[in-house]
C-alpha cells in the first residue's frame, strides 16, 4: 500500500506560522520573571518580524497551502490583512505596556494571547475553506475571552468576559450550524465548491440549506462585527474589558470578521445577491441608526466608543451591496483607518487610566486641553477623523466608501449614511468640548507625572497616519485595490 | 422502504420494554428497608450528597488529562499507517509533539502540577 502524500506548500502559511511561534516563545519567555520588563519589546519584535514576513510576500500572486483541498491561500488580500492586524497588535502592544503595569497584568500570557488573536485573525484572512477560517476564528474568540478577563480582581472585567464568552459561545453555535447546512447543500466546505454549488443548477431544497447556511453564517459573523440586532453585547463587553483589549477588541477582531465577510459575500455568495442584499441593507441602516442615536446619550467613553464602533460596523456593511472591486476597496481602506482611529481614541484613555483612577467619562476629560497638550491634540484629532472632517484620514475613508456605494446605484443609502454620520458630529464634538472648553471641577489623579513614553509614541503614530492620509490618501488606496484585486 | 423492519424492531423493542416494566411493577412484590433505597454506589455505602462542590484543582488536573490523552488517540492512527507516511509522517507529529511539550513546559512552570 502506497499512500499519496499530499504536496504542502508552508510558504505559503508563514506569516500564520510566524505568528503562532512569536505567541509561543512569548508564552515561554514570560515564565521567566526576570524577563518581565522584557516582555512587551520581545513581543514588539516578533511582531515586526512577522510584518516582513508578510510584506515580502506581497504580491507573489495566489498561491495555495496544498494541492488537495484549498484550505487556506496567500493572496495580497490576506495579507494586506494581516498586516493591518499586526500593525494594531503593536499599537496595542504599546498601549498596553503602562496600562498593566499599574493593573500588574503585564504577564507573558497577556501579550502571548495578543499575538495568539493575531495569528487566529490572519488565519481568518486567509482561509478559502469553512473549517479554516472557524478554526481562526476560535483562535481569535478563546484568546478575547481570557484577554477581556484579565484583570481578575476587577468585577467589571469578569462581567465582560463571562458575556462575551456566552455570547460568542453562542454566536460560534450558530456558524457551526450554517457550516453544516452549506456542507449538507454542496458536499464540501470549500468556498470554491460552495460557488460551484451556488452557480449550477440547483434544486427547491438545496436552495433552502443554502439560503439556511448562508442566514446562519451572518448572524454569527453579526456578532463578531456587533451588527443590530447582534450588538447588545459591545457596550457592556468594551466597558468591562482592559482599555487595551478593548481597542484591540473593536479594531482587531471586527476587521477580521469583515474581511472574512468580503471573501464570503463577494466570491463564495453572489449567486444569493437577491436575497441578501435587501437583508444587509436594512441591517446596515438599523446599525449606523442605533450606533449613532444610542451614542449621543452616552457619558462614559468607552460606552460612547462602543456605541460608534457599532456605528461604523454599519458603515462599512453599505459597500458590499456595490458589489464591486471598487466597494471591496472601499471597505479594507475604511478598515485600516478606523483601525487607526479608534486604537486611538481608546489609546489616550488607556494612556491617561495608567495613573491613579480610570479615565472612564466625559468629566474626567475636562480640562485636558491645558493639562496636557499634546494627548488633547491627539484625541482632537481622532474625534474628528472618526466624526468624518477633513483633512483627517476618517474623511477620505467615508469619501470612498460613499462614493463607491453611489458608483453602484445604491443613493438612498449613501444619503441616510451621511445624514446619521452628521448626528455623530454632536458626541465626537462634545469630547472635544469638554477637553478644551470645561475647566476640570478638581485636579485629577493622573495629572501628575509623566506620561508612558511607549503610549505616546504610539499615540502621536496614530494620529499622524490618519493626517497623513487624510492629505495622501492615494497610497493607502492603492494598496486597498491591489488588495482585493487577488479575489476571485 | 428499506428502512421499515428497523422501525418494526424499535416499536417492538419499546413496547417490550413498556411491558416489562409495568408487569414487574404490579406483579413484583415490594420489601422497602434503608439500605434498599438508598441509590446504588458499587455496593459500597454512600456518604453524602454527591450535590457539592470540589475543589477548582481537580478541574485544572481534569484539563491537564486532556492534553495527554488526546495525544494518545492521535498516535494510534498515526503509528498503523506509518509506514506509509515515511519523513513527512514523522516530521507532522514532530511538530505536534513539540507544540504538546511545549505545553507541559508551561503548566510546570506555571506550578499546575503542584497540589498545594
Amino acid at each position: 500500500m502506497n499512500t499519496a502524500l499530499p504536496v504542502i506548500n508552508l510558504y505559503a502559511v508563514m506569516p500564520q506560522i510566524v505568528l503562532v511561534s512569536a505567541a509561543t516563545v512569548v508564552l515561554i519567555v514570560g515564565l521567566f520573571e526576570r524577563f518581565r520588563k522584557g516582555i512587551p519589546y520581545l513581543s514588539l519584535l516578533l511582531l515586526a518580524v512577522s510584518g516582513v514576513v508578510a510584506v515580502n510576500q506581497l504580491g507573489l500572486g495566489p498561491v495555495p497551502f496544498s494541492d488537495v483541498s484549498s484550505m487556506m491561500v496567500m493572496d495580497d488580500f490576506g495579507l494586506v490583512a494581516t498586516l493591518v492586524f499586526i500593525a494594531g497588535a503593536v499599537l496595542t502592544v504599546l498601549i498596553s505596556i503602562s496600562y498593566a503595569e499599574a493593573r500588574s497584568i503585564d504577564r507573558g500570557e497577556y501579550y502571548a494571547l495578543l499575538i495568539y488573536a493575531v495569528s487566529g485573525m490572519s488565519m481568518m484572512a486567509a482561509s478559502t475553506d469553512l473549517f479554516t477560517f472557524f478554526l481562526g476564528l476560535e483562535v481569535l474568540s478563546i484568546s478575547l475571552y481570557v484577554l477581556i478577563g484579565f484583570e481578575q480582581r476587577d468585577a467589571g472585567s469578569n462581567e465582560g468576559a463571562l458575556k462575551y464568552f456566552l455570547l460568542g459561545a453562542f454566536a460560534s453555535g450558530f456558524i457551526l450550524y450554517g457550516m453544516a447546512l452549506l456542507y449538507g447543500a454542496s458536499g464540501s466546505t470549500e468556498y470554491e465548491a460552495i460557488a460551484r454549488t451556488l452557480g449550477g443548477e440547483r434544486s427547491d431544497a438545496v436552495n433552502l440549506l443554502l439560503l439556511g447556511g448562508l442566514g446562519l453564517l451572518l448572524v454569527g459573523i453579526g456578532f463578531k462585527i456587533s451588527m443590530v440586532p447582534f450588538h447588545a453585547w459591545t457596550p457592556d463587553v468594551y466597558q468591562g474589558a482592559p482599555t487595551p483589549v478593548a481597542a484591540f477588541l473593536s479594531t482587531g477582531s471586527k476587521a477580521a470578521a469583515f474581511v472574512v465577510l468580503i471573501r464570503l459575500l463577494g466570491s463564495v455568495f453572489p449567486g444569493l445577491q437577491m436575497e441578501w442584499i435587501p437583508l444587509i441593507s436594512v441591517l446596515a441602516v438599523l446599525t449606523i441608526a442605533v450606533g449613532n442615536v444610542v451614542a449621543l446619550v452616552q457619558t462614559n467613553l468607552k460606552r460612547l466608543l462602543a456605541y460608534s464602533s457599532i456605528a461604523h460596523a454599519g458603515y462599512m456593511l453599505l459597500p458590499l451591496m456595490a458589489d464591486s472591486q471598487d466597494g471591496s476597496a472601499s471597505i479594507v481602506f475604511y478598515l485600516i483607518v478606523y483601525t487607526a482611529m479608534n486604537l486611538g481614541a481608546f489609546g489616550v484613555l488607556a494612556v491617561l487610566s495608567a495613573r491613579g483612577a480610570p479615565c472612564a467619562t466625559l468629566e474626567d476629560l475636562a480640562g485636558l486641553g491645558s493639562r496636557r497638550p499634546l494627548l488633547a491634540a491627539v484625541m482632537a484629532v481622532v474625534m474628528f477623523s472618526l466624526a468624518g472632517i477633513p483633512p483627517t484620514a476618517g474623511f477620505m475613508a467615508k469619501f470612498y466608501l460613499f462614493s463607491a456605494l453611489v458608483h453602484g446605484g445604491y443613493v438612498e443609502l449613501a444619503v441616510i449614511g451621511l445624514l446619521f454620520s452628521g448626528v455623530s458630529l454632536y458626541y465626537y464634538l462634545r469630547v472635544v468640548v469638554w477637553m478644551y472648553m470645561r475647566p476640570a471641577a478638581e485636579t485629577p489623579a493622573e495629572a501628575a507625572g509623566r506620561l508612558s513614553y511607549t503610549g505616546m509614541t504610539a499615540l502621536c503614530l496614530s494620529a499622524l497616519a490618519i493626517l497623513a492620509v487624510g492629505v495622501f490618501p492615494s497610497e493607502l488606496l492603492q494598496l486597498a485595490e491591489r488588495a482585493v484585486m487577488t479575489l476571485p | 422502504m428499506s428502512y421499515l423492519p428497523l422501525i418494526l424492531l424499535v416499536i417492538l423493542v419499546l413496547i417490550v420494554a413498556a411491558v416489562i416494566v409495568t408487569l414487574s411493577s404490579y406483579i413484583g412484590r415490594k420489601k422497602t428497608s434503608a439500605s434498599k433505597l438508598a441509590s446504588y454506589e458499587c455496593g459500597v455505602p454512600i456518604k453524602d450528597s454527591a450535590r457539592k462542590n470540589f475543589s477548582v484543582k481537580f478541574y485544572l488536573i481534569a484539563i491537564l488529562f486532556i492534553l495527554f490523552d488526546v495525544e494518545i488517540i492521535y498516535l494510534y492512527p498515526w503509528a498503523v499507517v506509518y509506514g506509509d507516511l515515511q519523513l513527512y509522517g514523522a516530521a507532522a507529529m514532530g511538530v505536534f509533539f513539540l507544540l504538546l511539550v511545549i505545553g507541559f513546559l508551561y503548566e510546570w512552570k506555571r506550578g499546575a502540577l503542584e497540589w498545594d
